[in-house]
């Protein structure tokens, strides 16, 4: 191990606002029913930075049976021949053509608000945007959102809508100033609560139901509708073709929506489509359609300082690499369906089903076990039953998973050595990985194993989308082996509700357990954070922090380390048989093959490692649940074949074949740290010299300009020169590196308010309106200021401002460049104060993996372990949600809510 | 709202307050939601419990709930009482029904007897 590396590790603090109910205690909000009729809508904009709305199409339905069509229209934004072609689109085909007030009142309000129809649309927070007259920031339990004003008469209702995820939003109806229940009503006592409306956003709904992220182009191919999206040649000029590309992307979305519907339905879920907002919530809705009450509901006077001892011991999966920028052949193996694997192990389904737990001191116990584990022990599925314990360890040089700032400034996990001066809470799955790293026990404090309460009663059996052939009881079976069972038959009959297994048994297998909410409050209000001690200190924050429904943090704690030990052995079983690693993530490791070693012995080897695993099968399919994936073989053959792979830190790595003339070819790639970026080129203007790729980049998992400067990366890297890599392949690179974000909160709009102060509210950037970021040339990259001599300053010079550079969206990127601002004081900012793409990807080959020694930015080969020295406690909350899909942080970071000194 | 609501509109905005769009009354199934209304099956000072019933239906409720108190001094109000009058609201509602099946057995037997003449 390497020197000490003295810092403050951080763990997570459980919290509660004292003033609310977790939403777990509470019951599900009634759902109204939505009526018979349905909106679809959808706008077309100006291409500028406004984003104006210029017109857009609606349909109006009742049963799906067509009852009006239309056109509406921004009459501020249109000549006279735009309408006139407006008008000639829609005379032949019976269509009617409204102005956006028209549109507004006549039907979408009349619609969605009178009727109680469905509104449906893609991407229906900017639509709403579009359409509306003005806007503010939104109040109560929609707080961090935005309300629209859509009508000028107080009396109508607002639509409010607080944006989630990139995937989702929250969308409803204000309270209107008009009393929903009649005098009539009121006079008998009655109250009829606010109606809330029905809002599909079908990307949201097709996000949860099928899984990942679509466009509506790629969600009609995927569903296979009647009408599929049309192409067309510019957007924001009114045309003949632009008017019929805008009403099919209405009967498009019409027709994505009707066919998502009746998936739905056939899952017999007991919510409506609208309330679908993840895949998390298809996995509740499973949970609640067993009849399965949350932890929190069954045993709500659970100690809260009891949660909090459980909630510090929570760690993620671990990402690492251990040979960095090397080029090794590997065999890349991964863990079956991972969390359902740990889960079944260790008998979690019976936590979920009880009514409470039950908590028993079994330190001497536990002492005595870990004393006496060996790694055959783990070969037996009995002993993972008595992994249901936390330990108070005090660490001295044991390897455990520690949060800290190893670079100075981002708190990572890394599993290291670690020393402190007081005892921290780890699984008992921790400790045993500790024990066989190390050769030594970690010294126990105490332990506490969990047992599950009575069962609940009332616990009904369900039938996966209504088919008899896949009923689960909750009461018999162990619903997770059971619905890996499932996938794995229906996988062999070939039947397509092995995609629905996959998604609810990814659902309900983890994050629900470990789900929080944040929100963003706008005064500061108690909160109260539970520490390690059982101690508890009430904080006063805007970062506000809620548990999920069914939030059950031993859970979440004990599926997460379960899972750290399943690495670990392999980890063990890989250096015990002589063979080496490169990089493990989660429920993966590429096993490296010594340079002294046949292949034919690693592949040997390897296969014992597997092995190794099969024991541990809890599924009916009789298999090692350690397995080789697809890509170790052949692109188009069932024979392995050599594997390479390039690792330059956690979740940056490249596996790749080599051609006859020791060409890479691609495999798969990581996007991680590349993601946030625009693309600077599309596929059509990819440079000829590079090879394309032999796979679909689809499966590769990048866009084609990632896999190009992976090329240039391999490139380098094959040659021996891995330090001087080409990020000059492309003249597009020379341009200022651009990431595209989102106005989805009023904070983030706010940071457009220099270029809305001068514009009429028509004019402006609006709510869900796209934004563009760039990078500011600092440090090394910063142009060369002359100062003349005779103005030089003594004494220490002053901190330069650090720049914030936004500028409005535009898909010319070079158009947008001279527009560039900076947020904080509005002054325009020139392209040569911009980092270019070759500036921002200078160093990305020589990632740092901080966490490790021999992991700086030009250390090459295996990273060692630290040792950190322990000189503090800092309690966190959430990471900070990343603003849209760039890598900019909110500007609320991880909330500190609390740092405890060891005592020396 | 000012607005001018159509007929259509009236009939979902019913629907909403009936909290459903299928509502049918309890006592004699009548489904025309410009009709059917929300009962207190225990009363409303005793209970928030509603049921859908059509206007006659309802009156004849009402009327039957105003004898769940007998003369005298009224109790004192505990759970005791309003278990009480929850079950004399459903059986009310449950002599709607019995009346409603008396009255639909004796017209199927009416209807079969007319066939066979």
């Amino acid at each position: 191990m390497s020197k000490q590396f003295e810092t403050r590790i951080a763990i997570r603090a459980y919290s509660e606002n004292p003033n609310r109910e977790p939403v777990g205690l509470r019951s599900p909000n009634p759902e109204s029913e939505a009526s018979s009729w349905t909106l679809a809508f959808d706008c077309e904009t100006t291409t500028d930075a406004s984003q104006r709305l210029l017109f857009g199409f609606y349909q109006v339905r009742d049963g799906g049976a067509l009852d009006e069509e239309g056109i509406f229209y921004e009459p501020n934004m249109t000549t006279a021949d735009d309408r006139a072609i407006l008008h000639e689109y829609a005379g032949p085909r019976n269509l009617e053509v409204v102005t956006i007030d028209d549109f507004r009142s006549r039907i979408f309000l009349k619609h969605a608000y009178h009727r109680c129809a469905t509104v449906v649309g893609f991407n229906l927070p900017f639509d709403i945007s579009r359409i509306a007259l003005d806007h503010g920031p939104a109040r109560r339990n929609m707080r961090g959102g935005f309300s629209f004003e859509l009508s000028p008469n107080g009396e109508d209702p607002r639509v409010r809508v607080k944006h989630l995820s990139p995937k989702a939003a929250l969308i409803d109806f204000a309270k209107p100033g008009d009393q929903e229940t009649v005098r009539a009503m009121r006079d008998r006592g009655l109250k009829i609560p606010a109606y809330r409306g029905h809002f599909v956003d079908i990307k949201t709904a097709a996000a949860a139901l099928l899984s990942g992220r679509f466009s509506l182009e790629s969600l009609a191919r995927r569903l296979n509708t009647p009408t599929q999206k049309q192409k067309t040649e510019e957007h924001g000029t009114i045309t003949p073709a632009y008017v019929d590309y805008a009403r099919t992307d209405v009967q498009a979305t019409w027709e994505c929506y009707s066919e998502l519907c009746r998936r739905f339905h056939d899952h017999r879920l007991e919510r409506s489509i609208g309330r679908l907002l993840s895949e998390a919530s298809v996995g509740k809705a499973y949970l609640q359609r067993m009849g399965i009450r949350p932890f929190l509901a069954c045993d709500s006077a659970f100690p809260r300082e009891r949660l909090g001892e459980i909630f510090c011991a929570y760690y993620g999966g671990r990402a690492e690499v251990r040979n960095r920028r090397v080029v090794r052949e590997v065999s890349y193996c991964d863990f079956k369906s991972m969390y359902p694997t740990v889960n079944s192990l260790m008998g979690l389904w019976n936590y979920v089903i009880a009514e409470g737990l039950k908590v028993e001191d079994t330190t001497e116990a536990t002492r005595a076990f870990l004393e006496r584990i060996t790694l055959e022990n783990l070969r037996n599925p009995a002993t993972w039953r008595n992994l249901c314990t936390l330990v108070r360890v005090t660490p001295n040089e044991d390897i455990f998973p520690v949060r800290a700032e190893y670079d100075g400034v981002t708190k990572t996990i890394g599993v290291n050595g670690l020393t402190a001066n007081e005892s921290l809470w780890y699984t008992l799955a921790d400790c045993i990985v500790a024990k066989f790293l190390t050769g030594k026990c970690p010294k126990i404090e105490k332990a506490q194993s969990y047992r599950p309460g009575r069962r609940q009663s009332g616990l009904e059996s369900i039938q996966i989308l209504g088919k008899p052939e896949y009923t689960i009881d909750p009461n018999s079976d162990d619903f997770f082996a059971r619905l890996i069972d499932l996938r794995d038959e229906a996988k062999e009959k070939g039947d397509p509700i092995e995609k629905p297994l996959k998604i609810i048994a990814n659902s309900t297998s983890y994050g629900i357990f470990i789900e929080i909410t944040r929100d963003d409050a706008p005064k500061s209000e108690l909160l109260r954070v539970f520490g390690p001690n059982g101690e508890s200190l009430d904080v006063p924050t805007k970062a506000l922090e809620q548990p999920g429904r069914y939030f059950h943090p031993l859970l979440g704690v004990l599926i997460t380390g379960a899972a750290r030990l399943m690495l670990g052995i392999a980890e063990l079983k890989t250096d015990e048989l002589g063979l080496d690693w490169v990089f493990c993530d989660t429920d993966s490791l590429a096993i490296a093959r010594p340079e002294c070693m046949s292949r034919n012995e690693f592949i040997k080897r390897t296969q014992q490692i597997i092995d190794w695993f099969r024991r541990l099968n809890p599924y009916r399919k009789r298999e090692s649940i350690l397995k080789i994936e697809n890509i170790n073989f052949g692109i188009d053959s069932k024979a392995l074949e050599p594997l390479y792979c390039f690792a330059i830190s956690a979740k940056r790595n490249v596996l790749f074949n080599l051609d006859a003339n020791e060409q890479p070819i691609i495999r798969k790639a990581s996007a991680h740290g590349l993601g946030h970026l625009i693309d600077p080129y599309n596929e059509l203007d990819a440079p000829s010299h590079i090879p394309n790729p032999r796979v679909p980049l689809a499966e590769i998992g990048v866009h084609r300009w990632q896999y190009d400067f992976w090329m240039e990366i391999l490139k380098a890297a094959i040659e021996g020169n891995p330090d001087q890599v080409s990020i000059d392949w492309h003249p597009a690179l020379s341009h200022p590196a651009a990431m595209r974000y989102t106005a989805s909160s009023p904070q983030l709009l706010n940071w457009v308010a220099p270029w809305n102060k001068t514009r009429p509210y028509i004019g402006q950037i609006r709510p869900f309106g796209f934004l563009l970021s760039f990078m500011p040339r600092n440090g090394v990259f910063s142009p060369f200021k002359e100062v003349p001599i005779d103005q030089c300053r003594q004494g220490r010079p002053t901190k330069a401002d650090d720049l914030a550079p936004i500028a409005p969206y535009d898909t010319d990127l070079q158009r947008a460049v001279g527009k560039v601002f900076d947020r904080v004081s509005g002054k325009s900012i020139s392209p040569d104060q911009l980092k270019t793409y070759s500036e921002a990807l200078a160093q990305y080959h020589l990632s740092s993996e901080d966490k490790f020694d021999n992991g700086q930015f030009l250390d090459r080969g295996r990273t060692v372990r630290r040792n950190v020295v322990a000189t503090g406690l800092v309690w966190i909350g959430k990471e900070a949600n990343q603003v849209g899909e760039g890598g900019v942080e909110n500007p609320a970071q991880i909330k500190q809510f609390c740092l405890r000194p060891f005592s020396k | 709202m000012t607005r001018k609501l159509d007929a259509e509109d009236r009939k979902q905005q019913r629907l909403r307050r009936l909290g459903t769009q299928n509502p049918i009354c309890v006592g004699c199934g009548e489904t025309d939601p410009t009709v059917l209304e929300m009962h207190h099956v225990a009363g409303r000072k005793n209970s928030e419990d509603l049921s859908i019933v059509c206007a006659n239906c309802h009156r004849k409720l009402s009327n039957a709930q105003r004898d769940h108190v007998p003369p005298g001094p009224r109790p004192p109000a505990g759970h005791l009482a309003v278990i009480g009058h929850y079950l004399l609201g459903i059986a009310d509602l449950f002599a709607l029904i019995v009346e409603a099946l008396r009255s639909f057995g004796a017209w199927l037997i009416g209807e079969a007897r007319e066939a066979h003449a």
